[in-house]
């Protein structure tokens, strides 16, 4: 397998655009990476492209926007891990030798309101089967087993949406407090509006090449892929804990793959669509126990300044979560890190990091990727 | 149990999840599958098993009587669904170890509590396009006779 660079990054604002077209949204994030990668459209030998919502043949459209070339098009949907799916997909394409520079992008342009399961069913029509009844029975949960409190989760927001006003790219910069979350508007007892993560429409773009191309057209060092992993649906019953098993399993995969350990994380994005899921896949990626999240969380370790950053970004939360386009806005994120470009946000040195989205109906699909530099 | 009124039509919101009483006295009950291989249990019901993927699965009647998992009130409007909010959902955990997600009804959120003990009830969830009703499961608390 070949060592892989991620040359360039681009993203654009995530939020609500409904006056643009969806492939005049991806294609400003490939333009925005290919200048950040000093490449050429023409460059790019293949392209594999994440979508949910905009139908059919995503990616030959984004392609269409800016020339055709002819490369290979692959078109994605895996919910929010679409964005993990491609970057994965591009990086094993340059790493197993078939194509030298390949680009990943995830794009989305969303309807408003709550999502609803993917397929309609007797359980939709009855209401029984959606997004927010399920997180809010999570969180009753999780309050009920003194696993989190609801302040702990609240915490979740208030320090993503913080960070949220450093990131120019970011759908919110409001400066929450503890009382914000807590009054915001009621979704399902007791997920709260602040609770939860944003729909709306964005895209981000990660090119990857050769070690040898890279030195073509930047200056080591270089981040590289150190490795990842894509996970569908082990079985667990009773769906509250889906998520978990299955962030489990697809990070120890590419912990594995990249040879290292939770320990050797600097900084980490993750798939944090409510406030629990930060909480919860803290845990699941191994950074701590169970038992300690909750106060980790409260003495400030995953804030910007903490022991190991989470959701510098803003996360979901803030940040936004246009679905497929997340996994790879996780991927500009780290490597602006790792660049030292992140300004405000900017983490401690970072050299190794982690990006984890979990998504589908429930947990259906999770995708883990690893940088270092 | 609701009234059958004379003029309008019942129908379930899906064929073979659950059978109505054929007499007053009976009760309705949900019907699950079971597998031959493992026994895991599921409902609705599946043609291959979640747990080890075996087709060879057989129809069960599943208790009427489950413990309340967790509980929600659902204050948005929900795309795709046809209940109006605020309406009141929960899971409920059937002694063969099925987790069933099911409207909660005749109770209020204040007085539920998780470990309640809770009872199937089939009732109209809502009235299609040419108005007839469409039945679905629901579970109420389970009430001490005085």
């Amino acid at each position: 397998m070949r060592k892989v660079v991620v040359l360039g990054v681009g993203m654009t604002d995530f939020g609500r655009f409904p006056e643009i077209p969806f492939p005049k949204i991806g294609a400003d994030a490939i333009i925005d990476a290919l200048q950040n990668a000093g490449l050429e459209w023409k460059d790019i030998l293949i392209m594999y492209c994440a979508n949910t919502a905009n139908g059919g043949c995503v990616g030959e459209l984004v392609e269409a926007e800016i020339g055709h070339t002819g490369i290979p098009v692959i078109n994605v949907d895996n919910a929010c891990a679409g964005g993990q799916t491609t970057f994965l997909m591009a990086y094993q394409a340059v790493a197993g030798g078939t194509y030298d520079i390949a680009l990943a992008i995830g794009v989305e342009q969303m309807p408003r309101g709550p999502l609803a399961g993917l397929q309609p069913t007797p359980e939709n029509l009855m209401g029984i089967e959606n997004m927010v009844s399920k997180y809010a029975m999570k969180m009753q949960r999780a309050i009920y087993e003194h696993r989190y409190t609801l302040n702990q989760m609240a915490l979740v927001s208030v320090k993503n949406h913080k960070n949220g006003c450093y990131n120019p790219h970011s759908q919110y910069k409001l400066a929450l407090t503890l009382e914000d979350v807590h009054n915001s508007r009621m979704i399902s007892d007791p997920l709260t509006l602040y609770h939860c993560c944003p729909t709306g429409d964005g895209a981000a773009t990660a090119i990857l090449c050769t070690e040898e191309i890279a030195r073509k057209h930047a200056t080591p060092p270089f981040i590289t892929v150190a490795g990842g992993a894509l996970r569908s649906q082990t079985f667990v019953r009773g769906e509250a804990n889906e998520s978990r098993l299955i962030s489990v399993n697809t990070a120890n995969e590419a912990y594995e793959i990249a040879g290292i350990g939770p320990e050797d994380l600097d900084m980490v994005e993750l798939h944090d669509n409510f406030t629990i899921s930060e909480l919860e896949h803290i845990v699941d990626l191994g950074l701590c126990e169970e038992d300690e999240v909750g106060r980790l969380m409260e003495e400030g370790a995953f804030d910007l300044t903490g022991r190991i950053p989470v959701s510098m970004s803003g996360g979901l939360l803030a940040k936004g979560h246009p679905t497929s386009a997340t996994g790879v806005a996780q991927i500009c994120e780290l490597v602006w890190q790792m660049r030292g470009q992140a300004g405000q946000r900017q983490g401690k040195d970072p050299k190794v990091s982690l990006s984890h989205c979990c998504g589908g109906n429930f947990g259906m699909v999770c995708g883990v990727n690893i940088l270092k530099k | 149990m609701s009234e059958k009124t004379p003029e309008r039509e019942q129908i379930p919101v899906r064929e073979g999840l659950f059978v109505l009483p054929s007499a007053p006295a009976e009760k309705p009950y949900l019907v699950g599958s079971k597998c031959r291989s493992c026994g895991e249990v599921a409902f609705p019901k599946r043609h291959h098993c979640r747990r080890c993927t075996s087709a060879d699965l057989e129809d069960v009647t599943l208790s009427r009587t489950a413990k309340l998992h967790s509980f929600t009130t659902v204050r948005v409007k929900i795309p795709d669904a046809k209940v109006k909010s605020p309406f009141l959902v929960g899971f409920v955990e059937l002694p063969e170890g099925e987790r069933v997600r099911t409207l909660l009804t005749d109770c209020d959120a204040a007085s539920l509590k998780i470990g309640d003990e809770m009872e199937l009830v089939i009732d109209v969830v809502y009235q299609d396009e040419s108005g007839t009703d469409v039945l679905g499961w629901k579970f109420k608390p389970v009430r001490e006779r005085q």
